[in-house]
């Protein structure tokens, strides 16, 4: 068996936090809207490991649920300085790293079906989709070989 | 119905006719009572797809893997391996043995074993041939060990098969296994390929362009109606350790095989199948000269002016190689040989191991001419020590035998030099002795090296030696436009791919 370690970085308000699922080749493997789910940790970094295939086609999806609008706060120079959102932080199969895989050609889906070019990070409600296969070997291979 | 083991022979090689792997292993399987199917799906793939506009770019990343391709391209290749896969997995058999030729095989046996296995991960995988045992610097590792540990092959057997995949199969055995070479006796009794389950209509048809079997390959007009092209094998190894050539590794030692039984092969498949023209699959098969005299004898005698054959060839002088020996080879039917020349410079030719001198190769080219054999000559363009010098003696050989052979040598120019692992070039001993350094593109060592010892011999030199060899003969002989100019194109999107990735 392979095992997928995805480790996402959650920015949160001082009061809130993201709520999200994760599933796992279609399955809800965490239910993150409850606050006691969260590993505290100075970096806030919420890890998922799961037992894979060896072979076959899998995917894992990380839907956001409890952003608002008033979740997004800018100081006068309207730069942000705090933002509730959810970073594809790693991702590994074993010990093959393919973060920059996931983060670059993941799909992020907002919740009016458009498609959102962030490099993983999630900053509104929506779906982020990332397919690939392993063995992962192959994953690589079919990635660099399309133009 | 269950049968024990399929075999199936990996795209990509040129085909002309029905690939001799399966076929042989299926014998050597039956004979032992293991039920096998056989197919040849490296020519199912070529009839099938040939026409397709995604087949030009598909097969040539099977052989440059750094080629890229479309989506288009990408998604129809996948949904090819996905049917072929589903056809495997439909038969149900107990094992599945691939049977790759060369690298060109690897890309193919990666995404049929995925799928395979995606589908059904009870049927054990086997690979086996002469392109898997081959280190792989993005791995760091051989490549057959990478698919093993990643699970999508059980077993490798590295070397001959024709015993050892049966033990394979008998003993259950899992993982890289080393299997013994064979002996003369040994490789003498292995017997003849069953091609029962091929489809053989499916060779009637050639559509393909090949560079071994230049006949054919030549002009795809002149392919109609010749006859189908069987494979036969007279001995494994070679005689000489080129430095550019990895079948040393593959096969240390040179074997035989009797010459009377080699000829006793043709003799069978000519009157049970029809068959009358052979290929021989040897490095060289005037490796040993006695059983070469022995197999020319028998054929002239026992089927005089019934079949055709082509072969490698190695030139050797007059002394090794009396006329007689041309002569003989002409009664029993030697058509076509390629001759490894290389290099026109005795130098080069001396320092790459090949042994033959340009007396050897003079000698060798006025007997085939006078026999009326054809010939082909293989060129490599700036080997590690080649000096504008030693190219320019090769432009020099080329253009004086041309028109001299009654048209009947066909120059090749094969590739720039390339140094490919498994090879003697690329072991240390070469490497360190002639400062050669290898900047590894994207996972690929072979193609961009530089030696300190011959500085000016850069990619850029070589691409523009093949090209000018390639310009001339184009020049000289339509016959085969089209294929050199696939070869200056191939060789012109590898110039721009490492002056990208060098850059």
């Amino acid at each position: 068996m392979k095992q997928l370690e995805l480790m996402l970085k959650l920015h949160s308000l001082p009061d809130k936090k993201p709520e999200f699922l994760i599933y796992i080749n279609n399955k809800e493997i965490k239910n993150f809207t409850f606050i006691s789910e969260y590993a505290d940790d100075d970096l806030n970094l919420c890890v998922v490991k799961q037992e894979l295939n060896n072979i076959g086609n899998h995917n894992f999806k990380i839907q956001f649920l409890n952003k608002l609008d008033t979740d997004l706060l800018v100081d006068k120079s309207r730069d942000i300085f705090v933002d509730l959102a959810i970073e594809i932080y790693s991702v590994k199969i074993d010990d093959v790293d393919i973060t920059h895989e996931a983060r670059s050609t993941g799909i992020y889906q907002n919740i009016n079906s458009l498609n959102e070019e962030t490099f993983g990070y999630m900053h509104t409600n929506g779906t982020f989709t990332f397919n690939f296969i392993t063995p992962i070997f192959l994953y690589k291979r079919n990635i660099n070989l399309i133009k | 119905m269950t049968v024990d083991v399929m075999i199936v022979m990996a795209p990509f090689t040129y085909s002309y006719g029905p690939s001799m792997g399966p076929a042989l292993l299926k014998a050597c399987l039956q004979k032992e009572g293991i039920s096998t199917l056989a197919y040849d799906y490296t020519s199912e793939f070529n009839y099938k797809y040939s026409d397709l506009p995604e087949y030009d770019s598909v097969t040539a990343w099977f052989q440059s893997p750094e080629i890229k391709l479309t989506k288009q391209e990408f998604d129809w290749y996948q949904d090819v391996i996905d049917d072929l896969a589903e056809k495997i997995v439909q038969q149900n058999p107990k094992i599945l043995g691939i049977s790759l030729l060369s690298m060109s095989s690897q890309r193919f046996t990666e995404d049929l074993c995925f799928f395979v296995k995606k589908k059904n991960d009870k049927i054990k995988i086997v690979i086996g041939g002469g392109g898997h045992d081959i280190f792989q610097f993005e791995h760091g590792k051989n490549w057959n060990q990478v698919l093993v540990e990643e699970n999508i092959v059980d077993t490798a057997v590295v070397g001959e098969g024709e015993y050892s995949f049966v033990d394979v199969v008998k003993n259950n055995i899992v993982g890289v296994y080393q299997s013994k070479q064979l002996n003369n006796v040994e490789l003498s009794e292995i017997p003849i390929p069953d091609y029962s389950d091929y489809d053989m209509s499916m060779y009637d048809t050639v559509k393909f362009t090949n560079t071994s079997n230049w006949d054919r390959s030549l002009d795809e007009s002149d392919a109609k109606g010749k006859p189908i092209v069987y494979q036969v094998t007279s001995s494994k190894g070679c005689v000489k350790n080129c430095v550019f050539c990895d079948v040393a590794k593959i096969w240390p030692k040179f074997r035989f095989r009797d010459g009377k039984k080699v000829a006793a092969e043709i003799i069978h498949l000519n009157k049970t199948m029809g068959a009358n023209y052979f290929s021989f699959t040897d490095s060289l098969i005037n490796g040993g000269l006695r059983p070469f005299r022995e197999l020319n004898k028998s054929l002239a005698e026992e089927l005089p002016n019934s079949i055709q054959y082509e072969a490698q060839f190695i030139a050797r002088g007059p002394k090794e190689m009396p006329e007689e020996y041309f002569e003989l080879m002409s009664r029993a039917g030697c058509y076509a040989l390629n001759v490894g020349v290389e290099s026109g410079s005795d130098s080069v030719r001396m320092h790459m191991k090949k042994g033959s001198t340009r007396k050897d190769v003079d000698y060798t080219t006025e007997m085939l001419t006078k026999y009326n054999i054809r010939q082909v000559w293989n060129i490599i363009a700036g080997y590690t020590t080649e000096t504008d010098d030693d190219w320019q003696q090769t432009m020099d050989i080329v253009k004086y035998w041309i028109p001299r052979t009654n048209g009947l040598l066909t120059v090749m120019p094969v590739s720039v030099f390339l140094v490919l692992e498994g090879t003697p070039a690329s072991d240390h001993e070469y490497l360190d002795a002639n400062k050669l350094k290898r900047n590894v593109l994207n996972g690929y060592s072979g193609i961009d090296w530089i030696s300190e010892n011959n500085p000016t011999n850069t990619y850029e030199k070589r691409a523009e030696r093949f090209i000018e060899l390639c310009d001339y003969l184009l020049g000289v002989n339509s016959r085969y436009k089209n294929l050199l100019e696939k070869k200056i194109k191939l060789n012109t999107k590898r110039l721009e791919w490492v002056r990208n990735e060098a850059a």
